[in-house]
Formats: C-alpha cells, sequence, structure tokens
C-alpha cells in the first residue's frame, strides 16, 4: 500500500516522474519565479555531500 | 457532498484553508476531499476564491461549485467588491470574520431567513495567539464548529505535517479557540 | 509541474540531472539528446510551449526515441487564454507521439510511470505524452495514493535500447533520406502505433495487478452494457460525466459513458465494435477543428464508418469555461431526440454566451 496525499494533479505527476527515475529532466520555466535560488540550494546541496557535512 | 466556499484576498491565505481542510479529511480523516482556487490571475490583495469538496465517496465531479453550504468569508472589506452572499443554500451558512455581530451582518448584507450568518471575529484570536492578521486557521476552526465536517483532531494532524512545531502549536491552540468559541454561540 | 520535479532534486528525494533550458524547442530537443545517448528522459510544457517545442515532437517520434512528457492542456492564443481545454494537444495529434488523457490526479501519477513502460518497449519505440487537463486537473487539490519505489521498480524496468550513439556499434540517427527512404520509415511508425495499441492495455493490466488500480488500457466503459445514449468524453470532464451518469441511471434513464484515454493511436477497433449498440451517441470535445467541428467527434464518426446510430458533436469547455453538470444532462437530453442516422454536421456549442 502506497502513501495516502492530498496532491493536485501536477504534483501527483510530479511523483509519478521521481517514481519512474529519469536520468535527466528538462524543463523551460515558465513561471518567473527565480529558479537561481532552487539551483543554488542543489549546489549547496552537493557541496555539504561533497564536503561530508 | 459537503461544498464549502472560502473568500478572502490574494495572499491572505482563503485558498490554503481550504486546502489543509481537504487535507485534513482525506488524509487523517478518511474520507474524500478536493480543494481549488479560482483560477485567476494571482495578485496580492485581489479577491480570491477557495472551494472544498468533501465526500464519504471518490469524488469525481470536475466541475465548478455554484451553490454551497457553507462560505466562509475570510476578509469582510470584500464586500461591496464581492457578493458573498449569492451562491449559499437553504439551511446553509455565512461563516464571516467581523467585529459586528451575526444580526448585524445578517441585516446589512440582507441575507435571507433560509440562510444562517455566523460572525467571529477571527482577527482578534488570529491577533491574540499569532500576532498575526492570518485568520484562515481560526475560521477553519469556527467553520468546522459550524458543520463538524471533521474532527478537530484530524485538522491538529494536518497543522503538525505542514508547519513547524512551533507554528503548528500556535495555530492547533487558535483553531482550538475559534472551535469553543463558535461552539459556545451557537449553543 | 516541474518545479516540484526541481524540489524533489533540492531536498534530495530524487537524483536525476536537471537541465533548465532558454525555452521549449530546446526542453525537447535536449530531451532528445539525452534518449539518443540511451538515457531516460522527461520533460512537460503546456498549450504556447507545446507549440513552441512543435518540430522537436516530429523529430523525437520519427527518431523513435522513447520520450516521456506531460502536457498540462491548455487553450492556445489568440486570444491569449490561460485555462484549460485540449487544443494544445489536438494541434499536435499528427506529430507521432502516443497520446494518453488522464481523468484525474491519481491517473496522472500512474499514467506517466506507465508511459515509460509503454514507450521504452522495444516493439514500440515512440514518444508518449501524458496529457493533463489545465487548472481543473493540475491546480486542484485530490486524494492521490503515491505507490512506493519498490513497486515501482519491480513494474518498470531500467531503460535498454540499441536505438542510441554507442562507440561499439556506430550508427546513424536522426539522419536525412531521400524519396527512396522517407515512405518507409513513415510506415515502420504507423506500424508501431498498431503494436502500441496492444501494449497500451497490457501495461495497464499490468500495473492493475500490482498496484490495484486499473484504467482500461485505450478506452474505459461505464454503465454501457444496456445503455441507450452514450456520452464519449477525454480528460477531467470524464468525471463529471460519471456523476451525471449515476444520477440519471438512479432516475431511470439509460445512458452510459465512453472514456477515451488513448487517443493516440486511435481506438478504432473499440468504435467498430459498437457502432450498432446506442440509439445514439454523442461526443464532447474541448477543441475545435477549424473548418470541421469538433476533433475528436471527427475521428469517432470516422471510426463509426458503416454506423446507422445517431450521432450528435458537442463543442465546449473552451478556454476554460465550465462543463457543468446541467450542460451534461443538456447533452444526454439532446441525444434523445436524436433520430438514427442523423449526425451533426456542423458543431454544437453548449454553453455558448451569445
Amino acid at each position: 500500500m502506497g502513501k495516502r496525499a492530498f496532491l493536485s494533479a501536477n504534483e501527483a505527476a510530479a511523483y509519478g516522474v521521481k517514481l519512474a527515475k529519469p536520468d535527466v529532466v528538462s524543463a523551460y520555466p515558465i513561471t518567473h519565479k527565480p529558479l537561481w535560488w532552487k539551483r543554488l540550494r542543489i549546489s549547496w546541496q552537493k557541496a555539504k555531500q561533497i564536503m561530508n557535512i | 457532498m459537503e461544498k464549502i466556499r472560502w473568500h478572502g484576498r490574494g495572499g491572505n491565505g482563503a485558498f490554503s484553508a481550504a486546502k489543509i481542510l481537504g487535507y485534513a479529511v482525506s488524509v487523517h480523516g478518511n474520507k474524500y476531499a478536493q480543494a481549488f482556487p479560482s483560477f485567476g490571475p494571482e495578485r496580492r490583495g485581489a479577491p480570491v476564491l477557495g472551494f472544498t469538496r468533501i465526500s464519504d465517496t471518490v469524488i469525481n465531479d470536475h466541475s465548478q461549485i455554484n451553490m454551497c453550504h457553507c462560505v466562509v468569508v475570510l476578509d469582510e472589506t470584500l464586500q461591496g467588491e464581492v457578493d458573498f452572499t449569492e451562491g449559499i443554500e437553504d439551511g446553509g451558512t455565512l461563516l464571516i470574520n467581523t467585529t459586528k455581530t451575526s444580526e448585524a451582518i445578517k441585516e446589512e448584507l440582507q441575507i435571507r431567513d433560509a440562510v444562517n450568518v455566523v460572525a467571529v471575529d477571527a482577527t482578534k484570536l488570529a491577533m491574540e495567539v499569532l500576532g498575526r492578521n492570518i485568520v484562515n486557521t481560526a475560521l477553519m476552526g469556527a467553520a468546522i464548529a459550524v458543520n463538524e465536517m471533521c474532527a478537530i483532531s484530524d485538522v491538529e494532524k494536518a497543522l503538525d505535517d505542514m508547519m513547524s512545531p512551533k507554528l503548528a502549536e500556535k495555530n492547533k491552540r487558535l483553531i482550538r479557540m475559534a472551535y469553543e468559541q463558535v461552539k459556545g454561540d451557537l449553543a | 509541474m516541474v518545479e516540484k520535479v526541481a524540489d524533489f532534486l533540492a531536498e534530495g528525494e530524487a537524483d536525476y540531472e536537471y537541465m533548465m533550458v532558454e525555452s521549449e524547442h530546446s526542453a525537447m530537443a535536449a530531451a532528445l539528446g539525452v534518449s539518443m545517448m540511451g538515457a531516460r528522459a522527461f520533460t512537460a510544457t503546456s498549450s504556447q510551449g507545446l507549440m513552441y517545442m512543435a518540430e522537436m515532437l516530429n523529430y523525437t517520434s520519427g527518431g523513435r526515441h522513447p520520450v516521456v512528457m506531460v502536457n498540462a492542456n491548455r487553450a492556445l492564443a489568440i486570444p491569449w487564454n490561460i485555462y484549460g481545454d485540449h487544443s494544445d494537444a489536438m494541434a499536435m495529434r499528427d506529430c507521432g507521439w502516443i497520446m494518453l488523457f488522464a481523468e484525474s490526479g491519481q491517473e496522472a501519477l500512474d499514467m506517466v510511470i506507465q508511459a515509460y513502460k509503454i514507450a521504452e518497449d522495444k516493439d514500440v519505440m515512440l514518444p508518449v505524452m501524458v496529457n493533463v487537463d489545465g487548472f481543473t486537473l493540475t491546480h486542484t487539490y485530490d486524494v492521490v495514493d503515491i505507490p512506493e519505489q519498490e513497486l515501482v521498480d519491480a513494474y518498470l524496468p531500467s531503460f535498454d535500447t540499441a536505438n542510441k550513439m554507442c562507440l561499439e556499434h556506430p550508427k546513424t540517427l536522426c539522419h536525412s533520406v531521400g524519396p527512396d527512404y522517407y515512405t518507409e520509415a513513415k510506415i515502420a511508425q504507423q506500424e508501431a502505433f498498431e503494436v502500441a495499441k496492444a501494449k497500451i492495455v497490457a501495461c495497464d493490466e499490468e500495473f492493475e495487478a500490482m498496484f490495484g488500480r486499473g484504467y482500461g488500457g485505450l478506452i474505459e466503459e461505464y454503465c454501457c452494457d444496456d445503455a441507450e445514449y452514450a456520452l464519449v468524453a477525454m480528460g477531467g470532464t470524464v468525471g463529471t460525466v460519471r456523476d451525471v451518469v449515476d444520477e440519471l441511471r438512479a432516475a431511470g434513464e439509460k445512458v452510459g459513458l465512453i472514456k477515451i484515454r488513448g487517443f493516440r493511436p486511435f481506438p478504432e477497433e473499440y468504435f467498430q465494435s459498437v457502432k450498432s449498440k446506442f440509439k445514439a451517441m454523442g461526443v464532447i470535445d474541448r477543441s475545435l477543428c477549424f473548418g470541421v467541428g469538433g476533433t475528436v467527434f471527427g475521428e469517432v464518426k470516422s471510426a463509426l464508418y458503416g454506423s446507422e446510430m445517431g450521432l450528435k458533436g458537442f463543442v465546449l469547455g473552451l478556454g476554460g469555461r465550465d462543463i457543468s453538470v446541467d450542460m451534461i444532462k443538456e447533452m444526454f437530453a439532446e441525444l434523445k431526440e436524436c433520430p438514427a442516422g442523423e449526425y451533426s454536421d456542423q458543431p454544437i456549442f453548449v454553453g455558448r454566451r451569445w
């Protein structure tokens, strides 16, 4: 049995993608949110892994 | 099927309320729920609608909600900009965040007799507990007091899931306070 | 929805490469490039974005690269409209992608997983577009069961193909040909679509056996066994029609719903099998084939060749206009008035304001 959640179809589809484990996701960000901060977070997560902190 | 409409202004949590309630009754309450915003350009201060459907069976309907049993108004200054008196079923309730009395609101807005008006000063409660004028959780407590569409404990669990412990504690207290107060008023 | 996909990455719950590119055309080009290296690619788009990547859709399908894409169905400009309808997907129905339409968020989640299994099947090797209604599904919260990773891993094998750039077995991809080769390449694609019909059904049945949820493959019939009147629908609208069928059935009316889940390949065999079954059939279209009529109506009518049923083509829900319970009841009522053998030669615009 899976996990019961309350999601939009966008979020549900995103979970489908996560579970399908693609190698690469390519995207053109259509909203005007600055995605640079997400990039920064991703880089920081990786940096923490490398530095072992 | 329970249908609830939430009236607020962009950025003030009307849709969050619709969503948190839906989350609470479905993930913790073992019912089925659906929540969606009115689909329009989002900007701070603009009128916003949220909708929640609650049912014991799977919800298939993807159409707009035109008639509700319960309408919740987070911001009474919307009066004049938005007609929150329309689309309420006979026997339904208009729950409004205000310092005025239910009777005063009923008269001012010319609400027909078949619709109940419940006034609650959610702003006062929110300022007391949160120190901020964010009234959506208080109004959720009030709505549950009116409709009993789920257990308060379900919403408390939802808040624990969604918020930091400190914030969740405050909001749980706030919901209980609003719930008790409205339950007392209705008795 | 790609922002949620990025969130998973940022939170350490996934470890795909995330390429932010400067346009949807590039997003598909990037996905194609990834697939050409034998890796599993994903992208998502909507409306104008789908139009912008149009040529790359054909590149990907013609090259037989099994990319999966979620398309949030939204109206096309002009007028500029951000709300849901099926115009975007329908504009691309000849691009050689398998096109499936989800009825709910749950189905969208499950469909993405199934899509990879269908796409990457060695006898299919076609990209798959998972269509999800804009706003009425994409921005509507609903109860969803998130399957466990282990179960998905057991269902979906890793991507393995010979159709890729490989130093040990060099080959040409995305090649140019003349009139002497092009036709047979297209025939091969068409044959793959025929194979895909059975694979879509098989993948769905296997999914149902493992996860406990099935969707009927290409078609789901609801209350059609003894139905006199049936409405055909796709996407989120199917759910609303279900409720209306329940309500009308409780009042003794013999009505049914036909859900088209697989639009490409088109379930012609199903429609041929029901061509004498009902008194009248109506099709709900959320897009217009200008100069012809409702898009899906045209295809259903064609698939019903030889039928003597009454046929009505309804067009509604354009640009995000609500498809209400009352409108659906109105359509069933119109079907009851439809004489045998009559089909609507003009689209019937339900809910037309002027």
